[in-house]
């Protein structure tokens, strides 16, 4: 039983937090067993804006919570630099938490709440008073300390929790969707801020999320959970260009998805006689008959006119169904025959450029065999 | 000036009322039952209260307005006993009630599922549906029984019993309302669990636990055959002295005595009730 486990100082990669198979059922008497994490491993470094991204339910909060200490793992450890945090109460961890809701105190004011991690510490109140002093300035609050969290709008209470953590210069900062509750524009504003802040402060930011675009505009790292597990981690670009499986590639942004069967490594066949030609052998060549999804963001699809498209590989001719006027874009919706699939192409309307088809038009697609990339099955 | 008409909540509520609704006030007979209800109810206190204005010794014939009965009422060494007994008992028992009861919500809501959560619940509500009565009875075979004759000290041992669902329920509701978020919020922020009641807990029920010192308390100046039927020589409590005097014939300062307790029982009543009401504004 000794070789059960490797020892930890060969396992420890040191600085930083380590997520290691952590698992966590919720057993509530009379109903289903919930697997709300399901041994799932992380290595989240120091100063690193990481994100977790995933639909609702996906278990962000209770990932959270167990780094917290709000909530023990069923099984498996979470270790902080080296030491396991396991058995340690939440007062006693040095991670901060930006509750979704805030949970600012109501019986005190501003410059109370953000004073009490510093009090409870048993800081000298003149230390105190100058941080509390210094944290509401860092968060564009000054001279509010003495209202109540009441008195206060969305987008400053959202601050006044973000200072009350920030105060503690803790190792790590839990933020779960602290954004979800301020309109479109103040939360354009806040992505902004706390990516300034995380620089500033060079505390590590774990952040939950379940709106992409937040994740790719903010993150050093992003993982993508479904289900309890980690479907993919990355950095932004890497999530975003080259989703692995469908269900990222479906829910980060928009995609294109076509089936068909590899003929060689460089070539997929679709349906009838139409061939899909790849820029490198990236196709498993030998499983001969097994269907294969492959991918295209919308933006890398072509409408190419009449004359020069010999040159270009994998043009077909499609018929608009729709087109969607966007703005900044315009995306239209082909059905293309020789695919047997719907493909969107996304197109900038900048100043100049050709005039989108119209509906019911028949069109000619090129999709860049350097665009494409294989899904996972 | 380009002032638009605006409808007050109240005006909107008015025409959405308006011809379908149904309107309990429309039932024949409705409108004169809510009449016969209130004269019954204040028709007699009105008098009770007006009587002890009255200047001659009777308590049916108004001859003029003095305030003769109060003065009798605060020179009078009997009463001045019975309420001193009164304040004493209803004064610990309701905070012995009421620091019962907040531990007894704590444990129900916040400590977690246990066996027998249910049963313990009913127990504690018990003295709501049991009639009175009962309880008197079981107290003195008790007392009796065991041999315990500690005078107010029995009173006050009653009182605390049937107590604690007064206190209770308004401190449970305050919990329930209250979202774990904020102790958790605490325990994050390196309060360990006493300084997490201490500074979160405890200021955010206040209201309930005032609340329910004060239901508790004039629940207990309130009662009459417990006191009656527990009490022994020397515990007489205000109702009890009260009743005594009723037996004697009535006069205007039965009206005097009455009166002051009704303003006590309607002050704290109205404290209790506008505490709650405040607490429920905010979160
Ligand atoms: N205390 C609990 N008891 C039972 N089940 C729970 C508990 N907390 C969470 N769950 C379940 O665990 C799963 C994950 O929940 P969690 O709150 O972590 O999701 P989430 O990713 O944060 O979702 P959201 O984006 O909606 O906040 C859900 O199915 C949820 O119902
Ligand atoms: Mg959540």
């Amino acid at each position: 039983m000794t070789g059960e486990r490797a020892s930890p100082a060969g396992t420890v990669s040191g600085a930083g937090l380590v997520i290691r198979r952590v698992t966590k059922v919720f057993d509530a008497a009379g109903s289903q067993a919930v697997r709300a994490v399901d041994d799932l491993s992380l290595e989240i470094g120091e100063n690193e804006f990481f994100t977790l991204l995933g639909p609702s339910g996906c278990g962000k909060t209770t990932l959270l919570r167990m780094i917290a200490g709000l909530e023990q793992p069923t099984s498996g450890e979470v270790l902080l630099d080296g030491d396991p945090l396991q058995g340690l109460p939440p007062y006693r961890r040095p991670i901060n938490t930006v509750f979704q809701s805030y949970a600012l105190f109501p019986h005190m004011s501003v410059g109370e709440n953000v004073a009490f991690g510093l009090k409870m510490r048993g800081l000298d109140s003149a230390v105190i008073a100058r941080k509390v002093e210094e944290v509401l300035a860092l968060v564009r609050l000054e001279g509010l300390a003495e209202r109540r969290p009441a008195q206060l709008s969305g987008g400053q209470q959202q601050r006044v929790a973000l200072a009350r953590a920030l105060a503690n210069e803790p190792k790590i900062l839990l933020l779960d969707e602290p954004l979800s509750a301020l309109d479109l524009k103040l939360r354009k504003q806040m992505r902004l801020e706390l990516k300034r802040l995380q620089k500033a402060t060079g505390i590590t930011f774990i952040f939950v999320t379940h709106d992409q675009e937040e994740a790719l505009i903010m993150s050093d790292r992003v993982a993508v959970l479904s289900e309890g597990r980690v479907l993919q981690l990355g950095p932004p670009e890497e999530i975003y260009q080259r989703p692995r499986s469908r269900f990222v590639a479906d829910f980060i942004g928009d995609t294109n998805i076509i089936l068909g069967r590899p003929k060689d490594a460089e070539r997929l066949v679709l349906g009838g006689t139409a061939e899909l030609r790849f820029a490198a052998p990236v196709l498993p060549s030998d499983g001969q008959d097994q269907a294969l999804s492959v991918a295209i963001r919308p933006e890398s699809c072509r409408l190419v006119n009449g004359a020069a498209y010999d040159d270009l590989a994998n043009v077909f001719e499609g018929r608009v169904r729709e087109i969607e006027y966007l703005g900044a874009d315009t995306c239209v919706l082909l059905d293309v025959e020789a695919l047997g699939a719907s493909i969107t192409v996304r197109l900038r309307n900048t100043e100049g450029a050709a005039v989108p088809p119209q509906e019911g038009e028949t069109v000619r697609v090129s999709l860049p065999a350097a665009a494409l990339w294989v899904l996972e099955p | 000036m380009s002032e638009t008409v605006r409808m007050s909540p109240a005006q909107g509520a008015a025409a959405n009322r308006g011809a379908r609704r149904f309107a309990v006030g429309r039932i024949p007979g409705f409108g004169a039952a809510t009449w016969a209800f209130f004269l019954f109810l204040y028709a007699p206190i009105a008098l009770l209260v007006v009587f002890s204005f009255n200047g001659s010794n009777s308590a049916t014939i108004w001859s003029h307005f003095s305030l003769d009965w109060y003065v009798k009422v605060a020179a009078n060494s009997d009463i001045q006993r019975a309420a001193l007994n009164s304040l004493i008992v209803a004064g610990v028992a309701s905070t012995l009630a009421t620091a019962l009861a907040t531990f007894a919500a704590l444990a129900m809501v916040r400590g977690g599922p246990f066996r027998g959560q249910q049963l313990a619940l009913s127990t504690l509500l018990l003295p709501l549906i049991v009639p009175e009565i009962v309880i008197a009875i079981a107290m003195v075979i008790f007392f009796t029984g065991i041999g315990l004759s500690l005078g107010l000290g029995n009173l006050i041992i009653a009182h605390t019993v049937f107590c604690i669902p007064f206190a209770y329920l308004p401190i449970r509701a305050r919990l329930d309302s209250l979202s774990p978020v904020y102790e958790e919020a605490a325990q994050d922020l390196y309060a360990d669990n006493w300084r997490t009641f201490w500074h979160v807990t405890f200021p955010l029920l206040a209201p309930g636990i005032l609340a329910g010192l004060m239901l508790a308390f004039i629940t207990s100046v309130d009662d009459f055959i417990i006191s009656l039927m527990v009490g022994s020589a020397g515990t007489t409590t205000l109702p009890i002295y009260i009743y005594s005097l009723i037996r004697i014939g009535i006069t205007p300062q039965i009206n005097a005595i009455s009166t002051l307790v009704l303003l006590i029982s309607f002050i704290f009543v109205s404290l209790a009730w506008l505490i709650a009401r405040r607490s429920e504004a905010s979160p």
